[in-house]
């Protein structure tokens, strides 16, 4: 009998603890449920929603499960055991990656594209139904953002793509923004300002409503208006990456070679061109400073000659008589050199002293 | 056979069972845990997220009733994009080139339609460690995406030399802002603390020609500085011959003004002389001359008596 007792004890025991641990679940803070009775939902347990997608799911369910109980936040929760059945999914933000693919854009250029998006399950009863698993969740995405992502990317100009807004860092340095210009205009100008060549780069303008953020936006709300239907909501999708492939990029590199050797052929150009500028100024200033040394010197020497010739005729003038006689006597002796011949008579002059007799005068 | 055991053993090995079980409970589960002081005691109640708290030792209900992690909230980590460090030596590391998925990862088109190769860090640090906890599925590798679709976004919005050059800093600015701003939406509990720019390179296709733009701006320096070795060489030189060429005027004029000078005063001298007794001072002035014409030339003496020329002597000086 004892052993019997100890049995009905136990059996207790284990009756009790199935009725307990049946009639209550934990859904934690990651973590959303649902809970069927024979197979129809009673109850959701889901986790912070925005109004937007609480409306949402109000809307839906009402429609689709009226009466069913709607309630907020982890927690112990409490069931009917054996009856009800809870299916527990995640509620955290989910990942999405898609393997990068060759997209076309609109000026039939290729480029690789590896995007992302991030999702969660909003409805749980709607996700459960239409789609079970993330894994099968994911594949659906997949189709989703895979075409409205190429219909958009093959809408756009592969610029565009690349770039976002019309403010780009280094505006008036390196960058100026022109003003509806085709794409094909992208290869600039070189500047030379204060020693710096630049290039004038003439960045295509972005439209309104074009660039790579619009362009997601549009994606995002394309793809979420989607998904709805599995009970998903995408929270955005991104690209990751956007290359070129590698063939394209062998054109890429000519191209910036091309633009890289025109600025070193600038630099060198205008180097020679200030070297000869400074070559000339200076041959110039050369020639000028002789020349004015020149033109002092002859000024300095005629003053002198003037002033020379000043004194002479003040002191001649004075003696007009005296200067023309003194002077041929001086030219006489500087004309009369050694090698010179003289013939002269004993008529006159100092010679007449030859043959005069003593006290002869003339 | 029947082997029995002896009841007092088999009592021993239960009692050791309940110990050792008893011992794990207590240290995995049970009733005490520390929270270490980078970290946040983040506590769940029935899964509910009901206190955090700071560090030290706390007690807690045994699970299953209430589980506890431990993020590390003040602690600034980073990821790293383009490169990746080995170890925690930073010299040690892969990059973009020497390594194809570090090439892929951060080599970009800019906004002028270039190609240029980023290596780049993102540090953070956990600001909300529920939302880190509970929001977002595997949060670094959501980070990491955010961080290389924003770095992307605005690489490609900006022309390839204010990348290289210049506009680094907003670059980084920007970036920080798409990305705390993307994190904010996806409510992943970080702040953003900084983003930098480790290694902007063109890419290795290219870079010959970056570089040689470089040696051509030495090179335009090095012609400039020799056309001024030249103005340095020309201009003084020059001067000097000014200063020449006008001090022997000076000294010219100088002696043409005192030569000038001197003889008008020898001649006043000699003509004062002269007007006082003009006869005499005539007559010695021509003798004075004839004796020095005559004394230096072949002098040929004819007799005016005779009446005529009658001697010649045309052969001319002394040879």
């Amino acid at each position: 009998m004892k052993h019997v007792g100890r049995l009905v004890v136990i059996s207790l025991a284990v009756v009790a603890f199935l009725v307990l641990t049946g009639s209550l679940f934990v859904v934690s803070e990651t973590e959303q449920a649902v809970v069927l009775q024979f197979g129809r939902p009673v109850r959701v347990v889901l986790g912070d929603r925005t109004e937007e997608q609480e409306a949402l799911i109000d809307a839906w369910m009402a429609e689709h499960a009226p009466g069913i109980t709607i309630s907020h936040g982890a927690g112990l929760y409490f069931k009917i055991p054996f009856l009800q059945q809870v299916s527990i999914f995640d509620d955290r933000m989910l990942e999405y990656d898609d393997e990068p693919a060759d997209v076309v854009t609109m000026d039939k250029k290729h480029l690789q594209v590896d995007c992302y998006a991030r999702w969660r399950i909003i409805n749980p009863l709607l996700f459960m139904t239409s789609v079970q698993t993330v894994g099968a969740a994911r594949s659906r995405i997949d189709d989703i953002v895979y075409s409205v992502l190429r219909q958009e990317l093959g809408r756009s100009n592969l610029i565009h793509i690349v770039r976002s807004t019309n403010n780009p860092v280094g505006l008036g340095q390196f960058v100026r923004l022109v003003n509806n210009v085709t794409y094909t205009d992208t290869l600039g100008d070189l500047v030379m300002d204060q020693g710096e060549v630049s290039e004038v780069v003439s960045l295509v303008r972005v439209p309104e409503g074009q660039g790579r953020q619009a362009l997601l936006d549009r994606v995002t709300v394309n793809s979420r208006s989607l998904s709805l239907a599995y009970g998903i909501w995408i929270v955005d999708v991104r690209i990751k990456r956007a290359d070129l492939p590698s063939e394209n990029q062998a054109a890429v590199f000519a191209r910036m070679q091309a633009e890289r050797s025109r600025t070193s052929t600038r630099y060198r150009a205008e180097g020679q061109r200030i070297a000869a500028t400074i070559r000339a100024e200076t041959d110039l200033a050369v020639q000028t400073i002789r020349a004015e040394a020149n033109r002092s010197m002859y000024e300095i020497r005629g003053s002198a000659d003037s002033t020379a010739a000043a004194i002479y005729s003040q002191a001649y003038g004075s003696y007009p008589d005296f200067y023309s006689f003194s002077r041929s006597l001086s030219t006489l002796s500087s004309v009369m050199g050694s090698d010179d011949q003289i013939v002269v008579s004993t008529d006159g002059g100092i010679f007449h002293y030859l043959t005069a007799s003593p006290g002869e005068s003339r | 056979m029947r082997v029995v055991y002896p009841k007092r053993r088999l009592r021993s090995v239960r009692t050791l069972l309940i110990a050792v079980a008893a011992v794990l409970w207590f240290f995995l589960g049970g009733p005490f845990f520390i929270v270490g002081p980078e970290e946040e005691g983040v506590v769940l109640t029935f899964g509910r997220h009901t206190a955090s708290v700071g560090p030290g030792l706390h007690l807690k209900f045994p699970w299953p009733i209430q589980r506890v992690y431990t993020p590390a909230v003040n602690v600034v980590q980073r990821i790293e994009i383009g490169f990746r460090t080995l170890g925690s030596d930073p010299n040690q590391f892969i990059g973009f080139e020497n390594n194809q998925d570090m090439l892929d990862e951060g080599q970009m088109l800019t906004g002028d339609e270039n190609i240029i190769n980023v290596a780049v860090i993102v540090q953070y640090r956990i600001s909300d460690s529920a939302a880190w906890l509970f929001n977002v599925r595997d949060p670094e590798g959501t980070l990491r995406d955010i961080a290389e679709a924003s770095i992307r976004q605005v690489i490609g919005d900006n022309a390839i030399d204010a990348v290289l050059t210049t506009g680094k800093l907003e670059i980084q600015n920007r970036i920080v802002e798409q990305v705390q701003s993307m994190c904010s939406e996806y409510g992943l509990g970080i702040d953003i603390i900084a983003v930098q720019l480790m290694d902007v390179q063109p890419p290795a296709q290219v870079s010959a020609s970056f570089k040689d733009v470089a040696t051509a701006r030495e090179d335009m320096q090095a012609y400039i500085n020799e056309a001024e070795a030249y103005r340095n060489e020309q201009m003084p030189a020059a001067i000097a011959d000014s200063v020449v060429i006008v001090n022997q005027a000076l000294s010219y004029a100088a002696t043409r003004v005192n030569a000038a000078h001197g003889e008008a005063d020898a001649f006043t001298a000699v003509a004062l002389e002269y007007s006082r007794n003009p006869r005499v001072t005539a007559a010695r002035l021509h003798l004075e001359a004839l004796q020095t014409v005559l004394s230096q030339a072949h002098v040929t003496v004819v007799d005016g008596s005779a009446g005529a020329l009658t001697h010649y002597n045309l052969s001319g000086g002394p040879q």
